[in-house]
């Protein structure tokens, strides 16, 4: 674990809104698991932080959340993405594109 | 947007709090079972599976917290949180809430009353449009003497000035309405045609007053007041294009106006145009009874007003001389208004902040005291882990929780005393229909609640704060907070200076009370039943003859006084009567100017010393009981055809004979030919010369605080001058009531057309006269009194708790022999020095804030030993017995129930 990266809430709004579009409606376990896997184990995250995360995206109106039931008929509380959820994803994967793609240039090796 | 609504979706956080926790609390058990559930299927022991969970969510409580901020807005979920566990707290001791309510209730209660009169005296404009534009505009004479305008100087004015907008100009005058009911006297508002123009009140029904009504014979059109409309006419908005009798003319009425108009506390009922016959000595440089109001222009000021009125005032003077020595003052209509009251309402104003500052001084010391008694759970709380900063905004809460309770009682309170203010009468307060709560007076009270709930609870908290939590906790409630007696003492000496300030200016005020009512105006007001009477004047005064100045015009009024003297005379229970045309008190009423034929004439008319003027029939001075000092009264010898007489007030004699016998000194009440603007009078004017007959003590006419002036009396027979209205004085055996009928049932007889007024004992004029600094006497005297209440109760509650605190050392003390007089004598020693440390404070203010006071007092001066030491006496007293109560409690215990106290 020594080399994993801590999280910024920020980062890990969009995480959340990325796996929600790949993956459809999750429960928070489910998620949390999910980006952990995604990651390929590189990120530490206590998964109990997802869940302010998760109230935040709600209040802003870019998920919605119901009370479901689980593969193993377990009740949980599922959470998806709202149309507004939809329009921010594409819109912060554009942008994140571009800043990556801009930090790029300052981190590539100089060609000398 | 999303953050907007994410805002609006924490601030309403609360509203379902306990629905939320619950949500999450199983979303958090449903997540923990599938991970559990996921670590046994990986092989993990049970226990283990469990913990590794809880491991990787990050601690159960822990993530409920950071929901839990997430999800409301931190700062309002602790207001609605201490909210209501400072109500919990309240009702928790409801003893303790109620003596703090009550003082809130007082405390701000008497100050948004006080708030309310002077927010709509002092602070909400006039109800006119732009009201700030309007200006009452005066002459003044060289003393600085409210003087008039003369009809032919205000036509000068208002064509000849470049700074208002508009320039009205008004007087006031008591007309007869007759036809159809009784005959009623109400008072006319004679104006110029912009006068409602200038105002911006247009009439509610009807129409405006035109240039062309200031035409002599047009003239005759009235304009009613809506109160008036409804009382006498019913409503009847056919009233409209018809006429009504006023002073024996027919007016048409051709316009209602709107239910609110008042102008400046006159209560007129009628405005009727301004406008005189050709050659009418009223317009013309000899008369001097005009004010206007005016609307100034976008660029003018009053000052710059002032400016140009006075140079058209210079020109006036240049062509007329007998104008030396007036200039044109202007200031705001508002300011005018209010200009006699606003004194005592600041006075007022200020005194109910102190009492509120007392009642914070004592709420603190309430405070102080529950303080030291909270200290463990306080202690507790910042053990647990909340911020000293939390924990003081809880305490503050609390108190301005308990200040918003009382300042809720306290508008209420206040709802009820605004509406009694109503009853008074304009001349004790103005404009008091208009007084009421409104959004600012609701302002006020709403942030005296803030800011009295932050005083007094500011200090109790720091103080509750400040504990060791080791000590606090450990030691069990009890232990002394010296730090902490040491801020009650010296609140407790603070509110004795103020309740001092506030007790020696109810004390001078109540000796200046007591000095006017027993000054010595001059009469005998026990028994006196006076009467207003006014004759109609074109029934009784002939004005053909007027006109040139003969003497025989006034017969039949002359006639009609004496008849009614003579008829009231043989009514049973009355002893005496007369009549005169202004009674004591009422104010001046006819100012005129002597000529005394003993010395020299002087250069101009206005050199001639001013004097009152009064007429009088019947026997007025035995009547009221004025004693004549030498000379006769008037008799029934002194006629039309007698010789003309005079008599002076003492006064008179004292400042142009220098109190020498006056007896057969001949003066004129009316100015000698040689000074008078020529073509004004006719060419055979000659002043009647009256010769000095007798002396008359001297009568306070001006009102009971305004030394006397120079008076000159004459016979109605032989001087009433067209006078109209005349008061009856009548001297009852016993009751000066029971006579009233009778006297009305003879007035009828004589003339029905006569209207009757203004039945008042002299007592109750006597007594209305000094309304106004009566009831700002019992105002701030009882202001005084709850002040001196709070700090005899703040200096108790010091007192008994300090004895509280030492009861141990009191125990052992005594067990060791000492005697209670010993015991006394220590703990008096401390409430000795706070009253003298009061004492002291209280002096030194006094001596400073009575000067406030100076414009309000009578024959006292504003640091009149006796009331500061008579004062300062009986506040000592009251606070060292409240000091010795307690004190003396203390020293009654059993060594033994004290030493076991614990």
């Amino acid at each position: 674990m020594g080399d994993s990266l801590e999280v910024r809430q920020g980062t890990l709004a969009l995480m959340v809104l990325k796996t929600l579009e790949a993956m459809g409606p999750l429960h928070g376990y489910g998620l949390a698991r999910r980006i952990e896997q995604t990651s390929g184990a590189r990120l530490a995250i206590n998964y109990g932080t997802l869940y302010p995360a998760l109230l935040k995206l709600e209040q802003e109106g870019h998920v919605t959340s119901e009370w479901g039931r689980s593969d193993n008929n377990r009740r949980a509380k599922y959470y998806r993405l709202t149309r507004a959820g939809r329009k921010r994803v594409e819109k912060e994967a554009r942008d994140w594109e571009r800043t990556a793609a801009i930090l790029a240039c300052f981190f590539r090796p100089k060609e000398s | 947007m999303p953050r907007w609504r994410a805002f609006w979706v924490r601030a309403l956080g609360f509203l379902d709090r306990e629905r939320r926790e619950r949500d999450f609390a199983e979303e958090l058990a449903s997540h923990l079972d599938m991970h559990v559930e996921n670590n046994l299927r990986a092989g993990m022991a049970p226990e283990e599976a469990r913990r590794a969970a809880l491991l990787k969510l990050g601690g159960v409580e822990q993530v409920k917290e950071l929901h839990r901020e997430r999800r409301g807005l931190p700062l309002v979920d602790m207001l609605v949180q201490d909210v209501r566990l400072a109500l919990r707290m309240m009702r928790r001791s409801p003893g303790f809430t109620a003596v703090a309510m009550l003082l809130v209730t007082l405390g701000v209660g008497a100050n948004t009353v006080m708030f309310t009169v002077v927010n709509t005296l002092l602070l909400r404009p006039l109800p006119y449009p732009d009201a700030a534009r309007l200006q009452l505009v005066q002459t003044v004479g060289e003393g600085g003497g409210a003087a008039a305008a003369a009809v032919p100087d205000y036509h000068e004015f208002r064509s000849g000035n470049r700074s208002f907008r508009s320039l009205a100009a008004f007087y006031s005058r008591p007309l007869d309405v007759t036809g159809g009911e009784e005959p009623e006297r109400i008072r006319v508002l004679i104006v110029s045609s912009e006068f409602l123009g200038t105002l911006q009140v247009p009439p509610a029904r009807g129409r405006d007053l035109v240039p062309a009504d200031e035409r002599w014979g047009d003239h005759r059109v009235t304009l009613l007041t809506d109160g008036f409309w409804r009382r006498r006419f019913g409503a009847d908005p056919a009233i409209l294009g018809r006429p009504i009798t006023l002073g024996a003319e027919p007016y048409t009425v051709v316009g209602i106006l709107p239910p609110a108009f008042s102008f400046v506390g006159l209560e007129a009922q009628a405005l009727v145009p301004m406008a005189f016959a050709p050659g009418d000595n009223m317009n013309s440089h000899n008369n001097y009874f005009l004010t206007m109001v005016g609307r100034l222009g976008t660029d003018a000021t009053p000052a710059s007003a002032a400016g140009d009125l006075n140079r058209i005032s210079e020109s006036i003077i240049a062509e007329h001389p007998e104008n030396r020595g007036s200039r044109v003052d202007v200031r705001p209509l508002q300011a005018a208004v209010v200009e006699d009251v606003k004194p005592a309402l600041l006075v007022l104003f200020g005194a109910v902040a102190f009492v509120l500052l007392i009642a914070c001084a004592n709420l603190a010391n309430l405070l102080l005291a529950r303080a030291a008694t909270r200290r463990r759970e306080i202690a507790l709380r910042i053990a647990i882990g909340a911020s000293r900063r939390r924990v003081l905004g809880q305490l503050l809460t609390e108190s301005v929780v308990l200040a918003a309770c009382g300042s809720a009682l306290a508008l209420a309170l206040a709802w009820v005393s605004v509406g009694t203010l109503d009853s008074l009468s304009q001349t004790v307060l103005p404009r008091t229909e208009a007084i009421r709560i409104d959004g600012a007076v609701l302002a006020y009270t709403a942030l005296m609640a803030v800011l009295t709930g932050v005083l007094f609870g500011l200090v109790p908290a720091l103080r509750g704060m400040d504990v060791d939590l080791g000590d606090a906790l450990k030691e069990g409630a009890r232990g002394g907070d010296p730090r902490g007696h040491r801020i009650r003492a010296a609140l407790v000496v603070g509110e004795t200076a103020l309740s001092l300030v506030l007790l020696i200016g109810a004390g001078l005020m109540m000796k200046s009370m007591h000095t006017l009512a027993r000054a010595d105006a001059g009469f005998d007001a026990r028994r006196v039943l006076t009467v207003q009477l006014g004759v109609p004047r074109r029934k009784y005064i002939d004005e053909q003859l007027e006109r040139r100045f003969s003497n025989l015009a006034y017969a039949r009024s002359t006639r009609f006084f004496a008849e009614v003297v003579e008829q009231v005379r043989s009514v049973p229970g009355v002893t005496t009567v007369g009549a005169i045309n202004g009674l004591p008190l009422m104010g001046e009423v006819w100012g005129k100017a002597v000529t005394l034929y003993d010395r020299p004439l002087p250069a101009t008319l206005t050199d001639l010393p001013p004097i009152q003027y009064r007429v009088v029939a019947g026997d007025y001075f035995r009547a009221l009981g004025v004693s004549i000092l030498s000379g006769r009264a008037f008799t029934e010898a002194d006629t039309e055809q007698g010789a003309k007489v005079a008599i002076v007030n003492r006064e008179m004699a004292r400042r142009y004979w220098n109190g020498l016998d006056p007896i057969g000194k001949v003066i004129s009440v009316n100015p000698p030919i040689e000074l008078v603007p020529r073509g004004t009078v006719p060419p055979d004017y000659e002043p009647a010369r009256l010769t000095v007959v007798g002396v008359a003590a001297d009568v306070r006419y001006a009102g009971l605080n305004v030394p006397p002036s120079p008076v000159v009396y004459a016979p109605f027979a032989q001087g009433s001058e067209g006078a109209t209205t005349m008061y009856l004085v009548v001297r009852a055996e016993q009751d000066p009531l029971a006579p009233v009928r009778a006297i009305r049932d003879r007035i009828r007889q004589i003339d029905p057309d006569v209207p009757v007024s203004s039945v008042q004992t002299m007592e109750a004029r006597v007594s209305a006269s000094v309304a106004r600094p009566r009831l700002r006497t019992i105002v701030l005297g009882a202001f005084a009194g709850v002040a001196l209440l709070l700090a005899a109760v703040g200096i108790y509650g010091v007192m008994s708790y300090a004895a509280r605190q030492r009861t141990r050392e009191i125990g052992i003390r005594m067990a060791l022999g000492a005697s209670s007089r010993s015991i006394l004598t220590l703990l008096m020693r401390s409430g000795f020095a706070m009253v003298a440390l009061g004492v002291a404070g209280g002096l030194l203010g006094a001596a400073a804030l009575t000067r406030a006071l100076r414009t309000l007092l009578y024959g006292v001066s504003t640091t009149d030993p006796l009331v500061f030491a008579a004062i300062t006496g009986a506040l000592v007293a009251v606070s060292l017995v409240a000091a010795l109560v307690p004190a003396r409690r203390a020293t009654r215990l059993e060594p033994l129930v004290a030493l076991r106290e614990e």
